[in-house]
């Protein structure tokens, strides 16, 4: 995963509270195979009109929102279905970074897991943060993840939260599973213990 | 210290304590579908990662298999779904993990056969690549939706790295007045807390009305969790957690179980135990609630109407529900019974059960389906439907004119292509009712078996407490 410290971008608003993964990506695409080519299906009942044109006031189909990198979302983003076709779509767009009021736990996890930061600010900084996007001129932010703060012109510089290990995770970009695994001893000292603690949860394998 | 259900079977799975509150977590039981065994399994092969604990995890087939008869071959949407299906058969093959897919007399939706399997088990760590995992925690289990990458994870590791979240309990007092359903009961819990009123919390449902359900309707009650923004909803273990258990495929045998059976007699929340979030809910308040809007909170009792946004003060809530109207195809202040309908859909991991069936087939016998309405049902999984076909259930459906189909997930998110058109509307006992959910423009309320069946019956939404 590639590591993410200080992002400078175009940031599309987008006020919508409650936006579940299905609207982000809708399921007609979920067979899609390639990951890294799910931009066309981003919001796409959204951003397409039913007869397959371009809807022309959806924000990202705007200038100068069209190249966004940033996106600033209503509170409650990415709630529903796990689906991390919603994650692969945003990347996939250019989306490299989040703010809202909150996010579903689920879709957070999932946005950790592919180098997109997701920064939460208060109530009043984001509806500052909107206010501020929705002017073309005004719509640059830098999300500066080592310090925690936003940088924009018209709010000033604020600051976001996120825990020290999601900011940890995207500043080094780790592989979770090679991190993991280098835990292998304690996963199978656990495995035995367990085994003695609770065998009925043991299937089938032989524990050593 | 007097501990919740959640943090007991957390502290008897933490491998390794994390920073922040975080922990790395065995897995004891991984569900995998063919909607992420593509993606999840070919990163593992590329990595040249093997499968850490085959025996602890199994493969099902149900987000993308049609449910139209089976006899002549399976008549995938595209070539993509045939592929999920098959590379789930590979790949579970290779690694030695039990699968159950198309062809199999098992098959069928993976929180419906998870626990027809006795694959889950009171005070396991389950974990599958869909929101609605929650549905386990039915059993006393911890269970949650997990994404592809994390799928991947624990594929390879068998654990999952987690922070742990607040506590939410919510006391369900007193009885459901007949007619009311579970439901009826968490779509009046949604109403109640929210879309994200359980965001960053595990719920656990207690008190009388609870207990009383039996573990097909806590399924019901802990599916829909996740719509409140819970990643997990539990119900302690008891008597009819065990009976149900005992005997089933993966279900603990002979000396084992009886070990087993009475660890989990004693697997609850201690009775001071403190919770960072209580909900109280009137069982007698339960009524038959049904969706009007656009998320499963957005519900109101079949007796009310559609709300009017303009009698609201506050502009963000103004503008949702006008929103949610402008798509519903609705007007503000139209009773809801006068909404008709063009689909019926009965089926899903919330409501594909056998008992959901009864209930449905209850109300349709000796009726017809509306002129104009057409309706499926969709049971869960093989099972339901060998067992609903032996008590003559589909008989009752075919004969009203209900199109009685092969299990699978289907209509509730129409990934396998069985979908709506735009501006259909929708009776469906699913869980999710956002935007495009039944495809492109569709329109979905939510409700139970029972209410979905009277409304196939009647053609609009009706109280099927009225329906003579």
């Amino acid at each position: 995963m590639e590591p993410i410290s200080m992002h400078s971008g175009i940031a599309a608003p987008f006020p919508m509270s409650d936006v579940n993964t299905d609207l982000i990506y809708p399921q007609q695409f979920l067979r899609k195979p390639d990951r890294g080519a799910m931009a066309p299906f981003l919001f796409h009942g959204l951003r397409y009109r039913s007869d397959g044109t371009l809807n022309p006031d959806f924000i990202l189909n705007k200038e100068p929102y069209d190249e966004a990198t940033i996106l600033i979302a209503g509170r409650n983003f990415g709630s529903g279905s796990s689906r991390e076709h919603a994650p692969w779509a945003l990347k996939s767009f250019g989306i490299r970074c989040l703010i809202s009021s909150m996010f579903a736990d689920i879709f957070k996890a999932n946005c950790i897991n592919n180098g997109i930061v997701p920064a939460t600010v208060s109530e009043g900084l984001l509806t500052a943060c909107l206010h501020a996007a929705a002017n073309p001129q005004e719509s640059r932010f830098t999300v500066d993840l080592e310090r925690r703060e936003l940088r924009n012109r018209l709010v000033g510089t604020v600051p976001f939260e996120i825990s020290d290990s999601d900011r940890d995770r995207l500043l080094k970009g780790n592989d979770f599973i090679d991190d993991t695994l280098a835990q292998l001893p304690a996963i199978e000292n656990h495995e035995k213990v367990s085994a003695e603690a609770a065998p009925w949860l043991n299937l089938g394998a032989s524990v050593e | 210290m007097a501990k919740t259900l959640y943090e007991k079977i957390w502290d008897a799975h933490v491998v390794k304590p994390l920073s922040d509150d975080r922990a790395m977590l065995f897995v004891d039981r991984h569900l995998v579908h063919e909607g992420v065994a593509t993606y999840a399994f070919s990163g593992l092969r590329a990595h040249g990662r093997k499968v850490h604990r085959p025996d602890l995890t199994i493969g099902v087939a149900d987000h993308v298999v049609p449910t139209t008869p089976r006899i002549n071959g399976v008549a995938y949407e595209d070539e993509d779904a045939r592929k999920m299906v098959e590379d789930i058969e590979a790949y579970c093959r290779e690694a030695g993990i039990d699968v159950y897919s198309v062809g199999n007399r098992r098959q069928g939706i993976v929180h419906v056969i998870g626990p027809e399997l006795g694959f889950v088990l009171p005070g396991a760590l389950l974990v599958c690549g869909d929101s609605h995992t929650s549905t386990h925690g039915a059993f006393g289990a911890l269970a949650f939706g997990i994404g592809i990458s994390e799928v991947e994870h624990v594929l390879a590791t068998q654990t999952i790295v987690q922070r742990k979240s607040r506590s939410m309990r919510v006391n369900v007092k007193g009885e459901l007045p007949p007619g009311a359903t579970a439901k009826d009961l968490i779509l009046s819990i949604l109403h109640t807390i929210g879309v994200s009123g359980g965001t960053g919390h595990v719920i656990e449902y207690q008190g009388e009305a609870v207990r009383a359900l039996t573990m097909e309707q806590r399924m019901t009650l802990c599916n829909m969790s996740i719509e409140g923004g819970a990643r997990a909803g539990m119900v302690a273990p008891d008597e009819k957690t065990i009976a149900y258990l005992e005997g089933r495929k993966y279900a603990p045998k002979g000396e084992m179980w009886d070990r087993a059976v009475e660890h989990w007699r004693s697997l609850k929340s201690d009775p001071d135990a403190i919770f960072d979030r209580d909900v109280e809910i009137a069982g007698s308040d339960v009524m038959p609630f049904v969706t009007w809007g656009t998320n499963p909170g957005q519900s109101a009792p079949i007796g009310g109407r559609v709300p009017d946004p303009s009698s609201l003060d506050d502009e963000g809530e103004r503008a949702s529900i006008q929103s949610a109207l402008d798509y519903m195809g609705l007007q503000p202040g139209q009773a809801l019974a006068d909404i008709r309908i063009d689909h019926v859909f009965i089926g899903s991991c919330t409501n594909g059960r056998i008992e959901d069936l009864r209930a449905a087939a209850a109300v349709v016998r000796g009726r017809k389906v509306a002129e104009g309405t057409s309706a499926w049902i969709v049971p869960g999984s093989g099972a339901v439907k060998e067992q609903a076909e032996q008590e003559g259930l589909d008989r009752i459906f075919i004969e009203a004119g209900f199109d009685w189909r092969e299990p699978g997930c289907s209509m509730c998110l129409a990934m396998n292509g069985e979908r709506l058109n735009p501006g259909e509307r929708c009776a469906s006992t699913s869980n999710r009712n956002f935007e495009g959910r039944q495809g492109r423009g569709a329109r979905t309320h939510l409700m139970s078996p029972a209410m979905a069946a009277a409304a196939a019956v009647a053609g609009h939404l009706t109280d099927v407490r009225e329906l003579t």
